[in-house]
């Protein structure tokens, strides 16, 4: 349902040469995917998410969503942002900020508060819908930001790094949310990290981005059984084949010392 | 957050208790005969003066005049500047256009277009409006530009992903991101209307409460003087502090999130 084809994108500092962040880089999000995006820090998985978003356009290539160019963010689409701290909006409650998606949608008043309700409880903030979101912490406002998406109806959730500013146990539960939420929603994810492991236990398929300029090093199809579950799916040794075999793919393409 | 350090009775009853004792301070010197008394009446004296002009109507009436002039004006100036403000702060291309005649007009001292004020619109109410009007524009135009283009960009992206187009966006995302700012540039206007208000009439005005201390002084009414000033100084307190409790209530928000909330 999204396509990206030979997507290009260059960065011209001021004065230096342009260079190059992303080359030629094309690859298909199918509904239902979980699609992961992994490299190195620095490599450009957020660039290419957020020309998918339709936040910025790409220097050369294309996005097609159901095979129309996106060229301004698609209601199709939510994304959710790394920095939850700066993309929740401080002035507006839990409630307000999951309102916010709803607004354009001509619904009534009391729509809009039962789907915000809903989507609260489904990400489990049922009670804190009052609060504000920096009375919150970090994995909460997470959970929020998630919510914010799902009462959008987005059928695509983008998601930068999403967990990459909690603490590990907190990492862990939000997996498992959005591997609920998923479930229960039918949504397809992309989603980036330079997490390994997040992705493979995430992933239906990873995409592994060499170094700048990236390009995709490899497509690898996770064949792990579903449901996944922290410690089990952990200890399978399939996991940790699939591992080794990414962390090698990123070693080879890592600059040597 | 934890809870505020309980304080003790010294700093609890320090403010209010010096604040008490001015009066007795003033009555003091006056009573010393250390000035002459023509010029420094007894606070007794100041007071008592002070109840029959607001009594007779006299200072209430100077005040509704002074404060009503005041208001049109800042008024004014919020409504016209923070959205100018706010379109010159997101467009590169008005800020190349304003910027040269902002710095020029900004540093001028407001009191000095008082006289070409006064030729043009008189010494009624307009020419005071206006003045204070001008006053006031380049502290709130200022500030709403500067919180305008320093709205950070993950709010206005967020805004854009969940489908908000241009209205929504300056409404919902961009005034409030900037309303700090903008509050901050009220704040400063604020005295600076009152300044203003207070000056121009002094200047040229038949009334107000500017007048009234000048003309006081004039025909050595000395206790009515200080009489005049002192509704000035109640009255700008009472405004700052209407303010300050407005700009509590609408940027609750504002401290909670610079500090890192919980």
């Amino acid at each position: 349902m999204l396509e990206i084809k030979n997507f290009s994108k260059t960065y011209a500092a001021n004065g230096a040469c342009p260079s190059p962040a992303v080359e030629n880089v094309s690859f298909t999000l199918r509904r239902g995917d979980l699609l992961v995006l992994a490299g190195p820090s620095g490599c450009g998985k957020s660039t290419i998410l957020t020309a998918a978003a339709g936040l910025a356009p790409p220097t050369c290539g294309q996005i097609l969503l159901e095979g129309r160019p996106v060229t301004a963010p698609p209601k199709e689409m939510a994304l959710v942002f790394q920095d939850y701290a700066n993309s929740l909006f401080p002035w507006r409650t839990v409630t307000g900020n999951v309102l916010f998606a709803l607004e354009g949608k001509g619904l009534s008043r009391k729509a809009m508060r039962d789907a915000a309700a809903s989507s609260l409880e489904s990400v489990g903030l049922g009670g804190f819908g009052d609060h504000y979101p920096w009375q919150l912490s970090g994995g909460m406002q997470q959970r929020a930001a998630i919510a914010r998406g799902l009462a959008y109806g987005a059928e695509i959730l983008l998601m930068d790094e999403p967990f990459a500013s909690v603490d590990a146990q907190t990492r862990e539960d939000l997996e498992d949310l959005l591997l609920r939420v998923r479930e229960r929603y039918g949504i397809t994810v992309l989603l980036v990290t330079h997490d390994i492991d997040e992705a493979v236990y995430l992933a239906s398929r990873i995409l592994v981005l060499s170094k700048r300029p990236s390009t995709v090093a490899a497509e690898i199809t996770v064949d792990l059984p579903w449901p996944r579950e922290q410690v089990g799916t952990r200890s399978l040794a399939r996991f940790i084949e699939l591992r080794n075999h990414i962390h090698q793919l990123l070693k080879a393409g890592a600059p040597s010392l | 957050m934890s809870s505020p350090r309980k304080r003790s009775l010294f700093e609890k009853a320090s403010g209010p208790v010096f604040f008490l004792s001015l009066p007795l301070l003033w009555e003091a010197v006056s009573r010393s005969g250390l000035v002459s008394k023509l010029y420094f009446p007894t606070a007794a004296d100041i007071i008592a003066v002070w109840f029959s002009l607001m009594a007779d109507g006299t200072l209430p009436l100077a005040l509704y005049q002074t404060f009503s002039r005041m208001a049109a004006g800042f008024f004014t100036a919020a409504c016209l500047m923070i959205p100018l403000g706010a379109a010159i702060g997101l467009s590169p291309r008005l800020r190349l256009l304003f910027t040269p005649a902002i710095e020029l007009l900004r540093p001028l001292p407001p009191p000095a277009i008082i006289p070409a004020a006064m030729l043009f619109l008189g010494i009624g109410s307009s020419m005071k409006i206006f003045v204070v009007f001008f006053a006031c524009s380049f502290p709130i135009l200022i500030n709403a530009m500067e919180g305008a283009r320093r709205v950070p960009r993950l709010f206005t992206d967020t805004g854009r992903v969940f489908g908000a187009g241009k209205g929504r966006l300056i409404w919902r995302v961009i005034l409030p991101a900037a309303s700090p700012r903008i509050m901050s540039g009220l704040r400063v206007a604020l005295p600076i209307a009152l300044i203003v208000a207070v000056l121009s009439e002094m200047v040229g005005s038949v009334d107000g409460v500017g007048h009234f201390i000048l003309h006081m002084q004039r025909v050595f009414s000395i206790p009515q003087m200080y009489a005049g000033v002192v509704t000035l100084g109640l009255a700008g307190w009472i405004i700052n502090a209407l303010f300050m409790l407005a700009d509590r209530k609408l940027l609750a928000w504002y401290g909670g999130w610079k500090r890192g909330g919980a």
